[in-house]
């Protein structure tokens, strides 16, 4: 059997998942193409669920584009139940098999959720359009919502319900916001913007109780806040129970190389789910970003297709974050053994670190601009100084222009 | 549109560099991104189709390809069309001539009318 007629199944129809299959269209694979979805519906963006469909509802506006090419065959509600990896096949949950020469894992991740309160109806979490859904619908009925965890995620919806007039209440266990996805700097300036359009923050505090006929939730020190609705937004868990149990090496996620390759012969994985090697950071880490579903889905799709002229993957991690009128980017590491600030005409903020005279973070806020710029320069063996970066008059593209011609 | 000329000024080209992106404002109140790419100039709605963001605040021109700042999407400024992730849905184009040392738009309406 040639490369070229090998049959593909993909299991997940997020970003990864979607991605792949419509590049597999794309790039004209032979092969055949099947996507396998847990969800009853076409797959959809998950940015927009914490955001405009809050406000919105407008489902019209989350489905993944372009349709998926013809050739890709979608099964929906199917849930996967095991890898067979010797005879090559995935069994589902409607009894059937599906043979594969190529097995692709996008499954993704799942809220973790807080044990002590899952008793309570009003406690939700939001990764998939049902969760996004069951929030909005609640919202309705609310005069507030508590969210629980100060990450990217919580911020959104907590502005979003903001938005909607309702009282936006965020309790972090943490120090400070964003504690895994932003530099600390960054972070108190959010907190800062949060609390001046009337969220209220509280840090370094738990939810002790819930007092569900009162509507409110009682912390840790005691205060009462008011929690009409609950949503628990702690990070995530992958969903990488189908590998483990075929023997394929994980830990909290699926271990791949650049390839996408897990340690099963044929069987690769991308998105949420695996844990790869960050470019910037040296370690194994599990990159949940929009950017990275797709940008390992495209690389797949070029493995798969024509791996002659094949790279590896090694993109810089970067997420952005909308939050209201304060549009935070993040790319690399969020700190370094130097720092420098910029600050534009417009009042947007830019943070650079360096390590070893490389840069290897970059944080904006709305300062897009500058940030798509700044983000060329993590990892190439060049570099702009903290004083070139700070200098008032510096055109900041012309220096990246410039570091990358040397 | 209330402007009766054929050709609408819509930014001086000492404002725009060759290979750079100008502010083009309309008579309406709208804003356009004028891009100008080896001497010759295009026109797009100035607000990303996908996040909303302002082209000619955030956006970067290489060639013919327009990189929004916010989510890193990209267009192709002589059709519009979205050529990279995440945009999909692609940006409204305007006719452009430069005359007279100005990018001027021309006024669509009124040019069919005369020809009509």
């Amino acid at each position: 059997m040639s490369a070229e007629q090998q049959s593909v199944v993909i299991v997940g129809a997020g970003l990864a998942g979607f991605t792949l299959a419509c590049a597999l269209g794309q790039h004209h694979y032979s092969g055949t193409v099947t996507l396998v979805s847990e969800e009853p519906w076409p797959p959809y963006d998950r940015p927009p669920l914490s955001k405009q469909f809050q406000l919105d509802g407008d489902e019209s506006q989350v489905w993944l584009k372009p349709e998926l090419p013809s050739k890709v065959k979608l099964l929906r509600q199917r849930k996967a139940l095991s890898i067979e990896t010797r005879r090559q096949e995935l069994r589902l949950d409607d009894g059937s098999t599906l043979p594969w020469d190529r097995l692709v894992l996008a499954t993704g991740t799942r809220p973790r959720r807080l044990a002590q309160l899952d008793t309570f109806p009003h406690v939700l979490t939001l990764r998939t359009l049902e969760d996004a859904r069951a929030i909005r619908e609640a919202l309705k009925s609310v005069a507030s919502l508590l969210v629980i965890g100060g990450g990217p995620i919580g911020l959104e919806l907590a502005t979003s319900a903001a938005a909607l007039g309702r009282q936006s209440t965020v309790v972090e266990m943490g120090p400070r916001l964003m504690g895994r996805s932003a530099p600390a700097a960054m972070a108190d300036i959010l907190l800062d913007y949060h609390r001046s359009q009337g969220i209220a923050i509280h840090l370094g505090r738990t939810v002790a109780a819930l007092d569900g006929g009162a509507k409110e939730a009682v912390l840790d020190d005691g205060q009462r806040v008011p929690a009409g609705l609950v949503v628990v937004g702690i990070g995530v868990q992958a969903n990488d129970a189908l590998a483990a149990q075929a023997g394929i090496a994980c830990d909290d996620g699926v271990f791949v190389d650049g390839w996408c390759r897990t340690t099963a012969p044929g069987v690769f994985a991308i998105g949420d789910v695996t844990r790869q090697l960050n470019p910037v950071t040296g370690r194994f880490e599990r990159i949940e970003t929009w950017a990275n579903a797709q940008g390992q889905a495209q690389a797949l799709a070029g493995i798969l297709s024509n791996p002659d002229e094949a790279r590896a993957y090694d993109a810089v991690p970067w997420f952005w974050s909308d939050q209201g009128s304060a549009r935070l980017q993040c790319a690399g590491a969020l700190s370094g053994e130097q720092h420098a600030w910029r600050i534009d005409a417009a009042g947007g903020r830019l943070l650079v670190h360096w390590s070893g005279g490389r840069i290897t973070g970059v944080a904006a806020l709305n300062a897009a601009r500058d940030f798509a710029q700044l983000k060329k320069l993590i990892l190439p063996r060049t570099t702009i100084t903290p004083e070139q970066l700070s200098a008032p008059a510096a055109n900041v593209r012309a220096l990246v222009q410039q570091a990358l011609v040397h | 549109m209330t402007n009766n000329s054929y050709f609408i000024p819509l930014c001086s080209l000492d404002a725009v560099a060759d290979g750079g992106i100008g502010i083009g404002d309309l008579p309406d109140g709208r804003r356009l991104a004028v891009y100008l790419v080896e001497g010759k100039a295009y026109a797009t709605d100035d607000r990303c189709t996908h996040g909303n963001s302002s082209l000619t605040m955030d956006g970067c021109l290489e060639g013919h390809i327009v990189e929004c700042g916010m989510h890193l999407g990209t267009f192709d400024v002589r059709t519009g069309a979205a050529v990279g992730p995440p945009c999909t849905k692609a940006l409204r184009t305007y006719p452009v001539e430069i005359r007279d040392g100005q990018v001027m738009l021309l006024n669509a309406k009124l040019a069919a009318g005369l020809k009509g």
